[in-house]
């Protein structure tokens, strides 16, 4: 058993069926600790003596007894198979490019753990024991964010993580950088010797791809949310007709995220039985064409809110599925049978499953990008907003308003509009035609995690000048009333940012309802995908 | 200019885009002089003093590719050129156009009047004569990655002329086509194709045989890539200028503001574009020599400044004109380059051949990315005008998409809609091709340019450009409808009454494709562009 401390427990029993996506993310900020039962243990000690047993009758293993990639077809004198493993780690050590952050980092050391107990990778229990205890105490190895070709899994990132538990390399120890080895010292930490089979067990896998994945389909659900909440602010602010969202028309259409969106939408506006129309324009008939004060109907992207991020919704749901499916996997080769001994080589390193459904997300993202940078021309400019004044201005003349930021927000929009092009479909021949197709796994996961930055920004813009609009209608409109749940939405915001009530720099407003958006500090309803 | 009486002379060094375009397009043939013929002769005898010499020569008694490492005996050297054509000939896809056909094959003749490929002079001959007499080879457009030249589609080309393959079919009239930019650009063409052999014996034409080396000297070169670059460069000259005058159109119908183009702003920020449209803008618009009613009755307008769709005409074309002179440089200096493989050389430093890479399409395909995401931005602002001219809250009284009785008619509505998918069509076109590289042979040919895909998806947006700036000018001539009875200046109108004679004021609804074809026929033709020049020029 594990030393615990006063966090929570997480128990890895091999199977994990229990595993869900907020204990990844739980454990990737630290709050949880690793430990294993000692059946997961055992089973593991049992697949590696298979491995043992085969070794000796000199049965030929790739990667354990043979070259590595390209050289397959070399074999390794046995005394030399222990340096072999630790060799691997020497040369594929060559990222380059920022560290990740630590999230990234604790959530890849976790799902190295998941994976190996799972018992086909052949290690010893030690390994996942030393991993354990590197994560639990806070040991951060620093791994370089460029590398990865997401075939044969993450290499080239993953050599930074298994280095450390060797003790070389550098790691950050409560908050400090230092070396690996200075920082196993401090925390009596026994550097591990590798042995045969366990370098290759560590660096295969799609383990850092799917850390990134992980956290960042987390994060974009929170910034989901909140782009939800925007839509409502924009729709009092504008004084659009909620009778798009009447629930007979969503049932209709079958897409349970439309639906979805529509159900939320409904509760911001409080107009959840809305089966009869209250709202009916009416008309003197005459022999010519008439031009009605208003229109019929809102224009797409406030009418059509539901239909086009509904499945937004449901892809999100999807991703998270797969992503799950991915960190259970076992994605290392060769696989070592536990309960036969058979020698397993094939492919499961690939990364095409977290390529493709990253892909899919970052597409999902420059749509969410595209439907707010709609709401926000609509608000600033007076002849589309229903008479607010252009910019939002205080003054109109005097003051600017927010001018800056629709310009700021349409560059961030037209930067994540270029980023959303798939990565998967580079691949390109490496490694002396052993690699000749890969999977870019992790420049998609990356793609994503960095288009997710300025989408929190894109929807905190929104939130502000929908805010602002509201801020305008209540000082304009007499009995300028808001429905409950946008309230107190509305209530959160003014709570952290002022009214635009003369010109001032706005990029700290941008950045406290970033982090507000961050820390699910402002009240959206949540989405529960 | 080497043109004489529909002839043009082709001599490797002086061959320009226009006369390309005369080739394909108005029925130019050409013709070679003797100097060029002892150029010619004199390239083959190095190779005939190789053959003699029995020294190996990549290519000439080599294997090709990953196959140059495989001598071919002497007896075999000729069949060692057929097989390279026929195993090369794998294109697929549509095939290119007679027009295009002819341009290719002009430019293949070109390239080896150079002198640097070893062919025979024989077989030139038969070449030109081939093309003269339009056996036009099919020629399939999808094939090359643009390294090693455009081997595929060359090959189908070389095919044809061995009297293999098959050729367009005319008939028996002269076996001619029409063909004009000027007209019937879109009518549906149902072409034959026939037997090459047939082809060429029912013009009483020979065949060409290869010889050593000769396989190898028809094939290699980026041709495809160029000869579509050409027309593209081509095209887009006239669109550039052509988008100029629809803007002005627009600029009237939308009340706009002539300080923006005053010569001092632009010549504070000297890029030779930018100052060029500035100047055109001027020469067409508002102005003593050419009075505007509508700039004229404007003059007490409040507004200060017009939006960047019409502001920043100068800053957003001009760019796009410089674009235009620099591919253009490049296509016209690759249209006369040498780029075979190995190069034959007859000089005083060397008598021989040499291995090297002038086939790699890089230059015109990086050049045609380029023109392709210039040219594009045409489009990109049109659009952005239409929106203003079909939007009532924006044009300054004009009536919502262009049309009275709204509600019931919906004018240029859906016009818009087409236009806006046009543009976002070219978006995802304007991708460069020339990013991407794939190794091909056995990672001999490790690094390609993809030039093919340069040149034909310029080609096509090139197209959506024309068509977008022509629902642009359709809007423009039925806003100043609106702006009537005030007239706008005389070049300008003059734009509008050519307009007019094929197209009416849209005072309901009707089917409105026909008016944006007619419309699209005047600005690829050049027609519109004339119109102007011709009073410019008057004055």
């Amino acid at each position: 058993m594990i030393e615990t401390n006063h966090k929570d427990n997480f128990l890895i029993d091999g199977e994990n069926k229990n595993l869900e996506i907020n204990d990844i993310i739980s454990i990737s900020k630290g709050e949880k600790n690793i430990i294993f039962t000692n059946e997961l243990l055992e089973f593991l000690q049992k697949g590696r003596d298979q491995l043992e047993n085969k070794l000796k009758e000199n049965v030929a293993i790739y990667g354990i007894n043979t070259g590595f990639g390209g050289n397959g077809d070399l074999i390794i004198p046995f005394d030399k198979l222990d340096y072999h493993q630790s060799n691997l780690l020497d040369f594929l050590t060559c990222g380059t490019g920022d560290f990740f952050n630590d999230q990234y980092v604790r959530g890849i050391q976790f799902i190295i753990i998941i994976a190996l107990s799972r018992g086909w990778s052949g290690v010893r229990p030690m390994v996942i024991q030393t991993l354990a205890k590197h994560l639990n105490k806070g040991i951060i190895p620093q791994v370089p964010m460029h590398g990865s070709v997401g075939a044969s899994g993450d290499l080239v990132p993953l050599s930074y993580i298994a280095n450390v538990l060797c003790g070389k390399g550098m790691v950050k120890y409560n908050e400090k950088l230092m070396n690996a080895s200075d920082a196993l010292k401090i925390t009596s930490i026994e550097p591990l010797v590798l042995k045969s089979k366990e370098g290759l067990a560590l660096v295969n896998g799609t383990r850092v791809m799917s850390s990134v994945s992980c956290i960042s389909i987390n994060k974009f659900e929170t910034i989901f949310k909140a782009a939800i909440g925007s839509i409502a602010l924009a729709v009092e602010g504008l004084l659009a007709s909620k009778d798009h969202y009447d629930m007979r028309i969503h049932n209709l259409k079958n897409h349970p995220g439309q639906i979805l969106i529509a159900q939320i939408l409904n509760k911001y506006f409080n107009t959840s039985d809305n089966n009869t129309k209250s709202s009916n324009i009416t008309f003197n008939q005459s022999e010519n064409v008439q031009k009605l004060d208003k229109s019929v109907q809102e224009v797409y992207s406030l009418r059509c809110a539901p239909q086009i991020l509904g499945i937004i919704s449901e892809n999100i749901s999807n991703a998270k599925i797969v992503i799950k499916r991915e960190i259970l996997s076992v994605n290392d080769n060769p696989l070592i049978d536990p309960y036969y001994g058979d020698v397993l080589s094939g492919g499961n390193f690939m990364g095409n499953h977290i390529a493709r459904i990253m892909d899919g997300i970052k597409l999902d993202i420059s749509l969410v990008a595209n439907h707010l940078h709609s709401l926000v021309a609509l608000m600033m400019h007076s002849e589309f907003s229903k008479g607010l004044p252009n910019s939002l201005s205080p003054n109109p003349g005097i003051y600017q308003g927010y001018k800056g930021m629709q310009i700021s927000q349409t560059s961030l929009v037209v930067w994540l509009r270029q980023e959303a092009a798939p990565a998967c479909i580079h691949s390109l021949t490496t490694e002396q035609f052993n690699q000749d197709i890969v999977s870019l796994g992790l420049h998609s996961a990356n793609g994503a995690a960095s288009m997710l930055i300025k989408l929190c920004d894109i929807v905190s813009m929104t939130l502000i000048i929908a805010f602002q609009a509201i801020s305008l209608r209540m000082k304009s409109i007499e009995n300028f009333k808001l429905p409950n749940k946008v309230q107190k939405l509305y209530s959160s915001i003014i709570k952290i940012i002022p009214i635009l009530e003369n010109d001032r720099r706005t990029d700290i407003d941008v950045r406290e309802i970033t982090n507000a958006i961050l820390q699910d500090k402002l009240d959206f309803i949540n989405l529960n995908l | 200019m080497s043109t004489t009486d529909k002839i043009v002379y082709l001599n490797g060094n002086t061959l320009k885009i226009e006369d390309l375009i005369n080739i394909g397009y108005r029925g130019y043939n050409v013709s070679i002089t003797q100097e060029v013929e002892e150029l010619i002769q004199k390239g083959r005898n190095v190779i005939d003093d190789i053959l003699k010499s029995e020294k190996t020569v990549y290519g000439i008694n080599t294997g090709f590719g990953l196959f140059s490492d495989v001598i071919i005996p002497p007896d075999q050297v000729k069949m060692l050129q057929v097989n390279l054509i026929r195993s090369h000939s794998s294109g697929v896809g549509t095939p290119l156009t007679p027009e295009r056909t002819r341009m290719l094959l002009a430019l293949r003749i070109n390239v080896l009047t150079k002198g640097y490929s070893g062919i025979t002079l024989e077989t030139v001959k038969r070449a030109i004569k081939i093309l003269n007499g339009n056996c036009l080879p099919l020629v399939p457009e999808k094939g090359t990655v643009g390294a090693s030249g455009d081997l595929a589609p060359l090959s189908h080309l070389a095919l044809g002329m061995m009297g293999e393959g098959k050729m367009y079919d005319f008939g028996d009239s002269g076996n001619t086509f029409t063909s004009n930019l000027d007209v019937d650009v879109l009518e549906y063409r149902n072409f034959k194709f026939s037997p090459a052999n047939e082809i060429l014996k029912r013009q009483n034409l020979t065949p060409i045989e290869l010889n050593a080396k000769e396989g190898l000297a028809l094939i290699n070169g980026t041709q495809l890539i160029t000869s579509l670059g050409a027309e593209a460069v081509y095209r887009c000259k006239v669109l550039a200028e052509t988008a100029n005058i629809i803007t002005a159109m627009t600029f009237e119908a939308l009340k706009g503001l002539t300080a923006a183009y005053h010569p001092l702003i632009h010549a504070a920020r000297p890029h030779s574009g930018q100052g060029r449209v500035a100047a055109f803008l001027r020469s067409v618009l508002h102005s003593d020599q050419y009075p505007s009613e509508i700039t004229l009755a404007n003059k007490d307008t409040k507004k200060v400044q017009d939006s960047y769709t019409l502001r920043c005409v100068p800053q957003v074309h001009g760019i796009v004109f410089d674009t235009i002179d620099f591919v253009q440089g490049i296509i016209n200096t690759e249209m006369n380059s040498a780029t075979d493989n190995p190069m034959v050389f007859d000089t005083d430093e060397l008598c021989g051949t040499i291995s090297g890479g002038n086939f790699h399409g890089e230059y015109p395909a990086k050049a045609l990315d380029y023109l392709t995401i210039g040219i594009h931005e045409l489009s990109n602002i049109s659009e952005r005008r239409l929106e203003r001219l079909v939007n009532s809250q924006l044009s300054d009284g004009l009536p919502s998409f262009l049309v009275n009785g709204g509600g019931l008619n919906s004018g240029f509505m859906i016009a818009h809609c087409t236009s806006a998918a046009l543009v976002s069509e070219n978006k995802v076109l304007v991708h460069p091709s020339s990013a991407d590289t794939i190794s091909t042979s056995s990672a001999k040919e490790d690094h390609v340019s993809m030039g093919g895909w340069s040149a034909r998806k310029c080609l096509n947006v090139v197209e959506n450009v024309e068509n977008v700036l022509a629902i642009e000018l359709l809007a423009a001539c039925q806003g100043l409808d609106f702006r009537r009875p005030l007239k706008t200046t005389e070049p300008l109108e003059a734009v509008y009454q050519l307009v007019r004679s094929k197209v009416t004021f849209m005072d309901k609804d009707r089917f409105i494709q026909p008016d944006i074809e007619e419309v699209y026929k005047l600005i690829r033709s050049g027609q519109v562009l004339n119109v102007v020049n011709s009073i410019l020029n008057k004055k």
